[in-house]
C-alpha cells in the first residue's frame, strides 16, 4: 500500500524528485552519440527489442559507468550471443530463463563484496538485468519480485513483446486479450487469449520498487531519460519497454513506428513513470504522453494479424477498448488538472 | 580445552554438528557471497553463517534468497567475481540442478554443502543419497564426507580443487542428513591463518566487474562450438582426481589429516570388500575392525569413496587388483530407477570390468539406509557374509539386494521366509547361500552409550552437547546424535551419546546397548510407544527426573529387578523452578555426572563454566544441585516432601489404543505419596 500522488506536468522530464540534479538529457539525437550493441546481431528485421536494448545500453554508457548486464534467456540473449557476442564493452552474464532477478542479485552481491574488500569502487559499475516478458511476467516473476523486495541497487529492464517469441509465439502473462498465439489460437470455440495481461508496473510497485517506468523505443529520448534516472536512483528500478515483434505480431517489418505510435495513440501502451519516496510512502505518478485525439483500439488492432480474428467480433474489440479505458481511468486527475477531459470515455481527449 | 598437538600446530577440538562444521569450512574459506534458502537437514549451516555475519564475525555478503533456484543462480552469478557458496538438501538440490549445469558449463568454481536427504514422494526428511545421485550428471565435483571433521575439511579442499586452474568447476560436499549433519562431535577447527596459507584468495579468471576486456558468459553455441566446449568441460573434470590427491596430500601436510580419492579401511589384502560412501561407513568400520584377522575370515576391507564425481575408475580398479579382491559388495543409499544397478554399483562395475576384465572381482549391489533407515553393524556382518558367498563362487543376484525387507531377505534359511514370487525368481540363489557364523559373532562393546528420552523443547540436546564437550575436554572421543523428526514440541524424542574412553580409533557407530538411560520426564514411563528398558544393559542405570516416584516404585512400574536396572531419581524440575530456569536440562546434566563417573564432575565443571547457556550462574548452580540431589533408593526413601500433586485421573488417562494391551498393568498402580 502506498499513497498515490500525481504529477501535474505531462511529458518526459530529466528531473526526478528522488534526484538532486536532473539526469543528462541527450536530446532527440542523443541516441547516436554512443554505441549500443555492436553489429552482427541476429534480430529480425523490424525488431523493436533490439532497438530498445541499444537505447538502454547507450543511456547507461552515457552515465560513464561500466555496464554489467545480467540477461535472461530469450530472443535478446539468443540473437546477441550466438557463437559471438554483440555486447561490445558491456560485461554480460547470461544465466538462465527463470532467474534474471536472482542473477542480478548475485552480481550485485559480488559487486558489494568486491567493494567491501576495496577491490573496486561500486560507483564505477551499473548492474542491469534484462529479460523478455515471459522471463519476467511468468517464469521469472518470483526471482524478480524478491529482488525488488530486497531493495538492492540495480535496474531491471523488461523487453515486452507480449508473448514467448523465442520459442515460437506462445501466449505469456503479458499477452493482450484476444491475441492469437500458437498456444492461444483463435479458434472456433475459444477465440484467442482469454486472459487480460498482468501489469509489471503494478507488480513492481507492490513489491517496493524505487522507480518504475514504461517506455518505447520510438520515443527514444524519453526511454533514455528513464534508463538514466533508473541508473541514478537508489534501490531497485524497473523499466518496461514496448517491443514490436513483426514475426510474432504478424505485422509488416516497416511499420515499426506506425504500430508503436498507434499503441500510444490508442493508449494500448501508456508511457508513464512512478517514483517512490520511502519516507512518506508516496509514489509520484507522471504521465509522459497524452494522445492529441481519440483513436479507437481498432486502428491499432488491424495493423497486426495476431488480432485479425478478434477484429471480426465487435464485442471482443469493445472488451479490448474497455480494458484500455479502465487502465486509463487511473490518469483522470492528471488529465483534469491539465484541462483535458478524460471522462467516462475518452472521446474528447 | 583439549589441545591436540598435530604437526606444528596446537589444534583445539570443539564440539560441532556436521552443519556447523560445514559452516566453519565456508568461514575459513573466506566465502564472500553466501545466498541461502532453508531446507532440512542442511539449514543450520546457513543459520550459523547468518549468525556470524550479523554479529560481524564473518565478512560475507549474504542473500536471503526466495528459493533454492535463486540461491543457486546467485552463487553462479557471484561466483564469476568472488568466492561463493551455499547449502541445501533434497528437493532444494533438485530445484538447483536446473541452474547448476550452468555453473559447470561456464566454469564457475562455486561451492555447495549438501545435507543428503531422501527426495520423495513419499515425502521424507531423513538422510540418504537420492539428492546427490540426482545431481550427478550436472558436471559438479561431488565429494562425500563421513563425519563433521571431513565436512569442514572437504569444504576448504573443495574450493582449492574447484579453483585450480586446470579444473574451474563447481563442487559439492555431501554429508548424510541428521546422522551426519546433526551429529555433534569433536572437530578440530584449523587456524584461519593456516587456511589462508592453504587456500589463496579467489582469483576470477574472466572477471565480470572489469572495465577492460569485458566478457559475455552463457553465450549460445551451435553444434560445432558446443561439442568442443563440452569436450573441454569433460577434460577439466577429468583433471579433478589428480588435483584432489594433490590438495588432499597438502592438506595432510599442513593440518595432519591427509585425504585421498577414497579410503581403504581394513586389510591390505582384502578378498572381501564393501564399497560405500559417506557417514554410513561408521558402522562398517566397527565391523571391519572386529572381523579383521579373525579365524575363518579372509581379508576384509571397506572402500570408503570420497570422490564420487568424477569417478576415479582407474584408481579404484587398481586398488582392488592390488588387494587381490575377489568379491565386492556395493552398499548404497539411493536408487537408479530402471537401471541394472544403482549409481555407485554401476560406476564401480563398469570401472572394474573395463580396467580388470576377466580378473575383476564379482560385484553385488545392496540398497539400504533409504529415507533415514538406520545402517547398523549387523548389516555389514550380513554384507561381508554375502561377499564371502560371492568369493566362493556361489550364485548371486544380478539385481540389487535390499536391506531390512522382511519378505526379501539377503539370506533365508527356509522358503517360508520369502515372498513366493521372489522365491520363484531367486530361489536357487537363496538355496545355495551359506550363512557363516564367524561373520555374525556379537561385536565387542568398545563404547559406553547414554540415551536420553525427553520431550521436544526440554533442552536434552543442549545438555548432551555440553556433556560431549566436557567429555572431549577430558580426552575421550564422544558423539551425540539426536533423533530428529517431524515431532511437535512436547513429543518424546531420543538423544544418544557415545563415549569412546581414551579411544585411539574414532568410533561413530552405536551398539545400541545403553549404559545409562535418562528420562527427562516421568510420564515417559507411561508412554505406550516407548520401552525405556529396551537396549539397557543388564545392571545399567535408569535416571529419572521425578519428584513423586521413588526408585522402587519405578522398578515396580517397569517390572524390573534390582539386578536388571539401577534406578536413580532427581527432582530436576524442582531444581530448575527453584532457580528460575525455564529448562531442567542443566539439572539433568549434573545428575548424569552423578550416575556416570567416567567423566569426572570436577573436570567437567571447568568446561561448563565457560559453555553453559545463559543465565550462566543459575545454570551452573542447577548442574551442581542436580548432581547433589540425585538419589538412589536410600536417599529417595528419606525424602518425604512432594511438591507436585498430579491427580490420579491424569496419570490414569490412556488413549483408546490397542497397543495399550501390551502395556504393563503395574502402571495403573501409580500412587501419590
Amino acid at each position: 500500500m502506498y499513497n498515490v500522488l500525481y504529477n501535474r506536468h505531462i511529458g518526459p522530464s530529466p528531473h526526478s524528485f528522488l534526484l538532486p540534479e536532473p539526469v543528462v538529457d541527450v536530446g532527440d539525437y542523443g541516441a547516436i552519440l554512443t554505441t549500443g550493441l555492436t553489429s552482427g546481431h541476429q534480430g529480425c528485421t523490424g525488431c523493436g527489442m533490439v532497438s530498445g536494448t541499444n537505447q538502454v545500453l547507450r543511456a547507461l554508457k552515457l552515465t560513464g559507468k561500466h555496464v554489467v548486464a545480467s540477461i535472461g534467456t530469450g530472443c535478446n540473449e539468443v540473437i546477441t550471443t550466438q557463437n559471438t557476442s554483440c555486447w561490445g564493452d558491456v560485461s554480460v552474464d547470461h544465466n538462465n530463463f527463470p532467474n534474471t532477478g536472482a542473477t542480478l542479485s548475485g552480481n550485485i552481491a559480488a559487486l558489494n563484496a568486491l567493494a567491501r574488500a576495496g577491490a573496486l569502487s561500486k560507483d564505477a559499475f551499473v548492474n542491469v538485468g534484462m529479460a523478455g516478458d515471459g522471463g519476467t511476467y511468468d517464469i521469472g516473476l518470483q526471482a524478480l519480485l524478491t529482488w525488488i523486495a530486497r531493495g538492492e541497487d540495480g535496474i531491471y529492464v523488461c523487453l515486452n513483446n507480449q508473448a514467448y517469441m523465442n520459442t515460437g509465439i506462445q501466449g505469456s502473462g503479458a499477452t493482450p486479450y484476444g491475441t492469437h498465439t500458437t498456444t492461444t489460437p483463435f479458434g472456433k470455440v475459444i477465440r484467442g487469449n482469454q486472459r487480460t495481461p498482468q501489469y509489471l508496473p503494478d507488480l513492481a510497485l507492490a513489491a517496493g520498487a524505487s522507480y518504475v517506468a514504461t517506455a518505447c523505443p520510438v520515443r527514444h529520448r524519453d526511454l533514455m531519460i528513464k534508463v538514466q534516472k533508473a541508473a541514478a536512483i537508489e534501490g531497485p528500478c524497473v523499466v518496461e519497454i514496448y517491443s514490436v515483434c513483426p514475426e510474432g505480431w504478424k505485422s509488416e517489418t516497416d511499420v515499426f513506428h506506425e504500430i508503436t505510435e498507434l499503441a500510444l495513440q490508442t493508449r494500448s501502451w501508456v508511457l508513464f513513470e512512478a517514483e517512490r519516496d520511502r519516507k512518506s510512502n508516496t509514489v509520484l505518478f507522471t504521465l509522459n504522453h497524452v494522445p492529441q485525439e481519440y483513436v479507437g483500439v481498432m486502428e491499432y488492432l488491424k495493423l497486426q494479424e495476431r488480432f485479425s480474428g478478434m477484429t471480426e467480433f465487435s464485442e471482443m474489440v469493445e472488451r479490448a477498448q474497455e480494458i484500455i479505458e479502465s487502465r486509463w481511468s487511473f490518469w483522470k486527475p492528471v488529465l483534469e488538472a491539465n484541462g483535458i477531459n478524460g471522462g467516462d470515455r475518452a472521446h474528447d481527449l | 580445552m583439549n589441545v591436540l598437538i598435530r604437526g606444528r600446530f596446537a589444534v583445539v577440538a570443539t564440539v560441532l554438528s556436521g552443519n556447523s562444521a560445514a559452516a566453519w569450512g565456508f568461514r575459513l574459506s573466506r566465502v564472500q557471497c553466501y545466498p541461502y534458502y532453508p531446507i532440512t537437514p542442511s539449514t543450520s549451516c546457513s543459520e550459523q553463517i547468518s549468525r556470524w555475519v550479523n554479529d560481524g564475525a564473518m565478512d560475507t555478503v549474504t542473500i536471503n534468497a526466495e528459493s533454492e533456484h535463486s540461491a543457486a543462480s546467485q552463487i553462479i552469478a557471484a561466483g564469476k567475481s568472488v568466492r561463493a557458496g551455499t547449502a541445501t538438501s533434497s528437493k532444494g538440490l533438485l530445484y538447483m540442478i536446473e541452474v547448476l549445469e550452468n555453473a559447470a558449463g561456464a566454469s564457475i568454481p562455486c561451492g555447495l554443502f549438501i545435507g543428503n536427504r531422501a527426495t520423495g514422494a513419499p515425502i521424507n526428511i531423513w538422510g540418504d543419497h537420492s539428492d546427490a545421485y540426482a545431481m550427478r550428471d550436472s558436471g559438479v565435483i561431488q565429494l562425500f564426507a563421513a563425519d563433521a571433521q571431513e565436512a569442514l575439511d572437504n569444504v576448504i579442499q573443495g574450493y582449492r580443487i574447484a579453483e585450480d586452474l586446470s579444473v574451474r568447476l563447481p563442487f559439492a560436499v555431501n554429508l548424510r542428513g541428521f546422522t551426519g549433519t546433526h551429529a555433534y562431535e569433536g572437530v578440530e577447527i584449523p587456524e584461519p591463518a593456516d587456511v589462508d596459507g592453504y587456500l589463496f584468495p579467489f582469483v576470477p579468471l574472466y572477471p565480470l566487474f572489469a572495465t577492460e576486456k569485458p566478457v559475455t558468459y552463457g553465450a549460445m553455441l551451435s553444434g560445432n562450438f558446443y561439442r568442443r566446449h563440452k569436450r573441454n568441460q569433460m577434460a577439466a573434470i577429468s583433471n579433478v582426481p589428480e588435483i584432489v590427491l594433490k590438495a588432499g596430500r597438502e592438506f595432510g601436510e599442513r593440518f595432519g589429516r591427509p585425504y585421498g580419492l577414497f579410503e581403504w579401511v581394513g586389510d591390505e589384502k582384502a578378498q572381501l570388500v564393501i564399497a560405500l560412501m559417506g557417514e554410513s561407513a561408521s558402522a562398517g568400520e566397527a565391523v571391519t575392525h572386529h572381523l579383521q584377522g579373525k579365524k575363518g575370515i579372509p581379508g576384509v576391507a571397506l572402500l570408503k569413496l570420497r570422490l564420487f564425481s568424477p569417478f576415479p575408475a582407474r584408481e579404484i580398479a587398481r586398488a582392488l587388483a592390488k588387494a587381490g579382491t575377489k568379491a565386492l559388495v556395493v552398499f548404497e543409499e539411493g536408487l537408479h530407477h530402471g537401471a541394472v544397478f544403482p549409481p555407485l554399483a554401476q560406476r564401480i562395475a563398469t570401472a572394474i570390468h573395463l580396467h580388470l576384465g576377466a580378473d575383476a572381482p564379482k560385484v553385488a549391489s545392496v540398497i539400504g539406509g533409504l529415507g533415514g533407515s538406520e545402517v547398523r553393524q549387523q548389516h555389514f556382518q550380513l554384507m561381508f557374509n554375502l561377499a564371502d558367498n560371492l568369493a566362493e563362487g556361489r550364485p548371486y543376484r544380478t539385481e540389487p539386494y535390499w536391506l531390512d525387507i522382511e519378505e526379501d531377505p539377503i539370506f533365508a534359511e527356509s522358503e517360508k521366509e520369502v515372498a513366493p514370487a521372489l522365491w520363484k525368481k531367486w530361489g536357487e540363489v537363496w538355496k545355495r547361500q551359506a550363512r557363516k557364523e564367524q561373520y555374525f559373532r556379537p561385536l565387542p562393546k568398545d563404547t559406553e552409550e547414554i540415551r536420553i528420552y525427553s520431550r521436544a523443547g526440554q533442552g536434552a540436546i543442549t545438555s548432551a552437547v555440553g556433556f560431549t564437550g566436557a567429555g572431549i575436554q577430558c580426552g575421550h572421543q564422544l558423539l551425540t546424535v539426536p533423533a530428529f523428526g517431524s515431532e511437535r514440541r512436547g513429543a518424546i524424542i531420543t538423544t544418544d551419546t557415545l563415549v569412546n574412553e581414551r579411544g585411539k580409533r574414532k568410533i561413530r557407530s552405536f551398539n545400541r546397548a545403553w549404559d545409562v538411560v535418562i528420562l527427562y520426564d516421568d510420564t515417559i514411563l507411561s508412554s505406550p510407544a516407548h520401552n525405556v528398558l529396551e537396549g539397557l544393559k543388564e545392571g545399567g542405570v535408569l535416571l529419572v527426573n521425578t519428584s513423586r516416584l521413588r526408585s522402587a516404585k519405578i522398578r515396580e512400574i517397569l517390572g524390573a529387578s534390582e539386578s536388571r536396572v539401577r534406578v536413580f531419581t532427581v527432582p530436576a524440575s524442582e531444581v530448575a523452578q527453584g532457580l528460575g530456569l525455564s529448562h531442567l536440562n542443566m539439572a539433568m546434566l549434573g545428575a548424569l555426572h552423578r550416575v556416570y563417573e567416567k567423566i569426572p564432575f570436577e573436570k567437567a565443571l571447568t568446561y561448563y563454566e565457560k559453555h553453559v547457556p545463559r543465565p550462566r550462574e543459575a545454570s551452573l548452580e542447577a548442574i551442581q544441585q542436580g548432581f547433589q540431589q540425585t538419589a538412589d533408593r536410600q536417599a529417595a526413601s528419606a525424602k518425604k516432601e512432594r511438591r507436585f500433586v498430579v491427580s490420579n485421573d491424569f496419570l490414569d488417562w490412556r488413549p483408546q489404543d490397542h497397543s495399550l494391551d501390551l502395556w504393563p498393568s503395574a502402571l495403573e498402580e501409580i500412587q501419590l505419596g
